[in-house]
């Protein structure tokens, strides 16, 4: 192998980045070869001196920043604004998904819902149900698994709503048992405004390029 | 964040586990599921007894029990008791040919009435017309609007007396100096124990139907004195006059009260929401132990809340609260009533959920508009919360992320960094930080007048709210009240075993104009059409039918009735006979109850 790349494993080093090779290589290689090990020491020498170079003297504003403050921060009744309808969709969501686990659960625990179905099929609803209203619930908790629940909850409603008007035309569903559907579309439309809110504002370039030190 | 979700977990999951292993029948008013002799059934030979059969343990308590002849004489033998959810009236011996109206008035375990009349005719006599028997169960107006008059006031009292010590404890030290919250509390403990005990004398008459000239009637205490709802009443006048007694020293004193004084205020604060959640549809109907805590919490966030928001504007709002007092209070009132709306929220729905079972109910039945008018009023009072909220939060400053929810941010040291002593402020910094602090207190102290505004919007509408849970906890709930529709899927039963299935679907299953929807099945469980298809309905015990429904085809195996009309209640049978050729016939039944 060549020196630049053990030069470059000893920067590596210096800056705690990933070598490229082993420590035993480059520490056999610096013990070998002089002209690497001068290298090494200087760049040492250097990063030593670059990290502890003094900082600048920063004066203290915080007196002045207090005192020259209005006494009424601007922007604070919108922030706050924002922050209650944030606020506002979670509450909903929390209700929503409290009330899709109450219609739920029964079915769950008694396997006896409004339609006679196997009672396989109604313990399958219910947990499928209930797991919907764990998604409501988890999205009020914590507003940043809203996108992550969307695309699961979307196909649910996009195929559920269609099945259901053309069941509902057929009077293979009961009105009732249809309604209760409108719970779940709710929800839906309640984590996908969560979702939109929470959304990046600007494209993220700093994050895609790994920042070379 | 991290600890709510840990804790929403837990509790999601205890609530499963319960709703799981301890299911238990649906419904909270008791209803009669059925009778012996049958609703207008005719029997040949004059029975020993009536029995009616109820689908919860009713009580007779103040009630009543009666099977009246056709010239309105009793005939029963005066002794009808009643054993679980059964009630027997035993009847004099020897009754005539003719017809007879059986009338009752029972307690169910929410406290409340359940009254009805059917009638049975024996050998040849005619039946009792449908109106004498309605006549006999309406209960006394005055009682009917006292009733939840005096619950609505309690509710108000109960605010007052657990909402303001809360006021004082978690969110304004200064109150317990403030004569007006005193007045106020004691106002409220005492309006608790006086509705307390008119409820428990009103609840008598109510029970029984009569009128308010039987308040003290003896038999009519006794039998509420032998109802727990009763005792419940009784339990919670004596709670808020101890309530009344631990709390005294706190005011004369001017001072928060000691711990062990709040634990005193806790305690029986607690049993005081428990003792107004355990009278009425909580303590009835599946699963009590967990509904009674449920309906607790709902009672407890409802005081914290609103009571919290009176005493804000009787003692708080005030142009002479000095500014700091203000600033401090304020923020903590919108912590704790922030976190009252999530409780009220969460188990406001639970309890919803509970009593309405379906959303349907909610708006075909006399409970569930009650409820949809209760919720639209709490929206417009969050709405002006929320108003309330943003003012806070302006004037004053939102509220900081607790240090726990912080994101560690990692970063590199190589020199030391500045030691804790060097990162406490200065002297001129805290100093400069106070007045900044008390400059705000002062220009939010200026804007307060519209804050006055919203909170008393606020107070305004909760008034409805709580006159409009009053009447919602004395009516009954929908679950009860709305008609289940049939769903079934039966064998086709022919000579040679089952052929094949047939799902029947009738909708609302009332009295009157109802819907069918009829899917025929093969044996592989394809759709498949009939030679021939008949449906009949029959009702056995008024010897009613059959009955022919017309049927229309609407697609391959798939008929809808062409008019179908249940002419009354009863338990009808349903018979579908299908003919797959011309010599193979099926047959398959099913019985569902009209109401």
């Amino acid at each position: 192998m060549q020196c630049p790349l053990f030069r470059e494993a000893a920067s590596a080093r210096l800056d705690g980045a990933p070598l490229g090779m082993s420590e035993g290589m480059l520490d056999a290689h610096l013990a070998r070869c002089d002209e690497c090990a001068a290298w090494a020491d200087d760049a040492a020498r250097v990063t030593r001196r670059v990290r502890l170079a003094p900082a600048p003297a920063v004066p203290d504003l915080t007196v002045a920043v207090l005192e020259a403050l209005p006494r009424e921060l601007p922007g604070m009744a919108a922030a706050a604004r924002a922050r209650l309808l944030g606020t506002a969709l979670r509450l909903a969501l929390l209700a929503v998904g409290v009330a899709q686990a109450g219609l739920a659960w029964p079915v769950l625990a008694s396997g006896a819902g409004a339609m006679s179905a196997p009672v396989h099929m109604e313990h399958e609803t219910g947990a499928w149900n209930l797991a919907v209203a764990a998604a409501f619930l988890a999205v009020a908790a914590a507003p940043r698994l809203a996108a992550g629940a969307l695309p699961f909850l979307g196909t649910f409603v996009a195929l559920l709503v269609p099945v259901t008007l053309a069941d509902l035309a057929d009077g293979r569903v009961q009105v009732a048992r249809a309604l209760a559907h409108l719970l779940l579309l709710a929800g839906t439309a309640l984590v996908a405004a969560v979702a939109w809110r929470g959304r990046r504002r600007r494209p993220a370039v700093v994050a895609r390029r790994r920042v070379a030190a | 964040m991290r600890r709510s979700a840990v804790w929403l977990l837990t509790l999601l999951a205890g609530w499963l586990l319960a709703g799981v292993v301890v299911a238990g029948p649906a419904s909270a008013h008791a209803t009669l599921v059925s009778t012996d002799p049958g609703e207008g059934a005719r029997v040949a030979t004059a029975p020993a007894k009536v029995t009616l059969t109820f689908d919860e343990a009713v009580s007779l308590g103040a009630g009543y029990a009666r099977v009246l002849g056709s010239t309105g004489n009793r005939v029963d033998a005066g002794a009808a008791h009643v054993d679980g959810a059964v009630l027997t009236i035993p009847l004099r011996g020897d009754l005539p040919d003719g017809g007879y109206l059986v009338t009752y008035r029972v307690v169910s375990s929410d406290s409340h009435p359940v009254a009805g009349a059917f009638s049975f005719v024996i050998g040849n006599g005619s039946l009792v017309s449908g109106a004498a028997a309605s006549a006999q169960s309406s209960g006394d107006p005055v009682v009917t609007v006292a009733e939840p008059l005096v619950r609505a006031v309690g509710y108000a009292g109960l605010a007052l007396a657990l909402g303001l010590p809360v006021l004082a404890l978690a969110c304004w030290p200064g109150a317990w100096a403030s004569g007006r919250l005193r007045r106020l509390t004691t106002w409220g403990a005492a309006t608790v124990a006086v509705t307390a005990v008119l409820d428990f004398l009103l609840q008598g008459p109510y029970a029984a139907g009569s009128g308010l000239g039987s308040l003290f009637d003896g038999a009519l205490l006794s039998a509420t004195l032998a109802s727990s709802a009763g005792r419940m009443m009784l339990v919670r006048a004596v709670l808020a006059v101890a309530l009344l007694a631990v709390l005294a020293p706190a005011w004369r004193r001017a001072r928060p009260p000691s711990d062990l004084g709040v634990v005193g205020i806790a305690v029986l604060g607690a049993g005081l929401a428990a003792s107004v959640a355990a009278v009425g549809h909580a303590a009835a109907g599946e699963l009590p132990e967990l509904a009674v805590p449920v309906a607790t919490v709902h009672v407890v966030a409802m005081s914290a809340w609103l009571g919290g928001l009176a005493g804000l504007l009787a003692g708080l709002l005030r142009p002479s609260t000095p500014p700091g007092e203000l600033a401090a209070a304020l923020p903590r009132f919108s912590r704790l009533a922030f976190g009252s709306v999530v409780a009220l929220v969460v188990t406001g729905v639970l309890q919803s959920v509970r009593e309405v079972g379906s959303p349907a109910a909610l708006f075909t039945t006399g409970y569930g508009w009650l409820l949809v008018a209760k919720l639209a009023v709490v929206f417009v009072i969050l709405a002006a919360a929320g108003v309330s909220r943003v003012w806070v939060q302006q004037h004053l400053g939102a509220p900081r992320a607790r240090a726990g929810t912080l994101r560690r941010v990692s970063a590199h040291a190589f020199a030391g960094g500045p030691t804790d002593d060097q990162l406490a402020p200065s002297a001129t910094v805290s100093e400069a930080a106070a007045l900044r602090a008390s400059a705000q207190a002062d220009s939010a102290a200026e804007a307060l007048p519209g804050f006055r505004r919203s909170v008393l919007v606020e107070l305004a509408l909760a008034g409805v709210v709580l006159a409009l849970t009053a009447v919602l906890v004395g009516s009954a709930p929908a679950r009860a009240a709305v008609a289940q529709p049939v769903n079934a899927t039966m064998a086709l039963q022919g000579t040679d075993g089952p052929r094949g299935s047939v799902q029947v679907s009738i909708e609302p299953a009332r009295p009157g104009a109802d819907s069918l929807h009829l899917y025929l099945f093969d044996d592989k469980g394809q759709l498949t059409q009939p030679a021939g298809i008949t449906v009949t309905l029959t009702e056995r015990e008024q010897q009613i039918g059959p009955i022919t429904v017309p049927l229309l085809p609407a697609g391959p195996g798939h008929f809808i009735d062409g008019g179908m009309s249940i002419p009354k209640a009863g338990t009808w049978t349903l018979t579908v006979v299908v003919r797959l050729d011309q010599f193979t016939a099926t047959t398959a039944t099913t019985t569902f109850p009209v109401r």
